[in-house]
């Protein structure tokens, strides 16, 4: 969001307040310390190598939410982060209009929904994991949108049903497997079915977005491409078109039990990268204060793109296209993984748990077999 | 036996009423109708779903608060979820800006004056306590 919009946002809260401040603001948080390594390995994974570190997933949020009214409320989400490559600062603004109890429509910078965790994948509290299967969870998804959500709730004797609408824009960096792009998110459209009955609750959701890569890199090598007369390999590599996510849950609660599922199919326009069908499956026992829980997950890529050769003219410059073309598109392969995680989580104390958890990941391409790694984490969880 | 059949039998089974250690009340309505709700709509209310009680008129529930052996009995008979795991789910409503966990109160006392002060709050009590004149049991069904 840019600050126009969040000057907007706050002072259009501020002139609907009849008397300022008259109402008390509520102030809430959540914090949550990550630590972490790899195991008996040198790979990296997830960003923890055989350093015990704290940066990636340490964070601290803060959340501010004023009644302005008995309909309509504005809320601001911060959070602070210890890896300072990860952004920081304001992950939520928005107002929030509630007509009647049943119909919620919300306005300005908002979560993604995408997953049935997505929206809270910084309160680590929220669930039972220190980290979500990457392989589903991944943070090449931008994870907020400015726009516009409207949820409604249909509520019957037995069970109950809520739908949800939302449209934006997303223009903001993004991080997927280590690199870090710069998006235009256009027509950012979706929309979610969640129903439960009694301890069963099913989601569904399809969400679609007009994607642009505007990095200088990519428009450079775009236009070398077109100049230099190879067309083909242009339309190949070019990353603007439409991209759709698919995705079903489905979870049982019991007192002392619980299964979940998620499955998400990501599909676009572009040859660049590849389309993903991903799951995971994950069940806990609760014992008391203590929650033990297994999750298998698995990421199945497609890559259809057969990249044409470059046709050059045998000049320094040209070789250095080829170069950086051969370095773009060898980089599109299948990055087919599939992943263990077994954890504890520890309720020791009102608002604060204590996690633990090892995962494993194998790779199934031949050619990243050798990124094969494990990682141990630890987590301590606090909403107050 | 068909699918459908054994949903149907599936779902009346875990929906059995149950022998209850509490009972639900609230201030009686003026309308002639009393207010009847099943233990799914009980549940659902206190998990922050909007419940129809009259015209215009949705449940406000009201816990006791954390650490009460009757809350615990609630939670494990009618929402069938621990503590820890209320508090996570409380944890992904509130801070995805969704609904907020139920007002709180210390004793029985400060809930009978909560429910007769807010119209549409709905409370929980040891089973057999005595009422206060205008406070109603709404389940189990009188």
């Amino acid at each position: 969001m840019d600050k126009t919009n969040a000057i907007f946002i706050l002072s259009i809260a501020f002139l609907l307040t009849p008397s300022a401040f008259a109402n008390t603001p509520e102030f809430s948080g959540f914090a949550r310390v990550v630590a972490g390594q790899t195991v008996d390995s040198d790979n990296t994974m997830d960003k923890y190598d055989n350093e015990l570190s704290l940066r990636p997933d340490s964070i601290i949020g803060l959340q501010f939410d004023y009644e302005i009214n008995p309909t309509l409320t504005a809320t601001a989400q911060l959070t602070g982060k210890i890896d300072d490559s990860t952004r920081s600062g304001i992950e939520w603004l928005y107002l929030t209009y509630m007509p009647k109890p049943t119909l919620q429509i919300k306005v300005g910078k908002l979560r993604t929904s995408f997953f049935s965790y997505s929206d809270v994948l910084d309160v680590g509290y929220a669930y039972h994991w220190v980290k979500p299967p990457g392989e589903v969870y991944a943070s090449f998804l931008f994870t907020n949108y400015d726009g516009i959500n409207i949820s409604y709730d249909a509520i019957h004797s037995a069970s109950s049903t809520k739908v949800e609408g939302f449209y934006g824009h997303f223009n903001d960096s993004l991080e997927f497997e280590g690199n870090v792009f710069a998006p235009d998110v256009n027509n950012f459209s979706g929309a979610v079915i969640s129903h439960e009955v009694n301890q069963f609750k099913f989601r569904a959701s399809y969400a679609q977005a007009d994607v642009k890569l505007t990095d200088p890199g990519y428009i450079a090598l775009q236009q070398a491409l077109r100049q230099s007369g190879n067309l083909e390999a242009a339309e190949k590599t070019k990353f603007d078109g439409l991209m759709q996510y698919y995705q079903l849950g489905v979870n049982y609660d019991s007192l002392d039990y619980f299964v979940r599922a998620e499955w998400i199919k990501l599909d676009h326009e572009f040859d660049i990268i590849a389309t993903a069908s991903t799951y995971y499956v994950s069940a806990g026992y609760i014992q008391n204060q203590f929650t033990y829980h297994l999750t298998y997950s698995n990421r199945d890529d497609d890559v259809q793109a057969d990249f044409p050769s470059l046709v050059l003219p045998p000049t320094a410059e040209a070789q250095a296209l080829n170069q950086i073309y051969l370095s773009s598109v060898q980089g599109v392969i299948e990055n087919d993984q599939d992943s263990w995680q077994l954890g504890v989580r520890w309720d020791f104390k009102q608002n604060l748990a204590f996690k633990a958890e090892l995962k494993h990941r194998n790779h199934k391409n031949p050619i990243l077999k050798s990124r094969d790694a494990s990682t141990m984490l630890f987590a301590l969880e606090w909403v107050f | 036996m068909r699918l459908s059949s054994i949903l149907i039998l599936l779902i009346g089974f875990i929906s059995q009423p149950v022998h209850a250690a509490f009972w639900l009340v609230m201030k009686q309505l003026d309308s002639a109708e009393p207010v009847q709700l099943n233990r799914q709509q009980i549940r659902q209310a206190y998990l922050g779903k909007p419940i129809s009680i009259g015209k215009d008129l949705f449940c406000t529930p009201v816990s006791l608060e954390q650490g009460n052996s009757l809350r615990k009995q609630f939670n494990a008979q009618v929402i069938g979820l621990t503590e820890a795991r209320l508090q996570s789910y409380w944890a992904h409503m509130r801070f995805s800006g969704r609904k907020k966990p139920p007002q709180e109160v210390a004793t029985t006392q400060q809930l009978f004056s909560y429910l007769n002060t807010k119209q549409g709050s709905i409370g929980y009590v040891a089973a057999g306590t005595e009422l206060p004149s205008g406070i109603v049991r709404i389940y189990p069904h009188p």
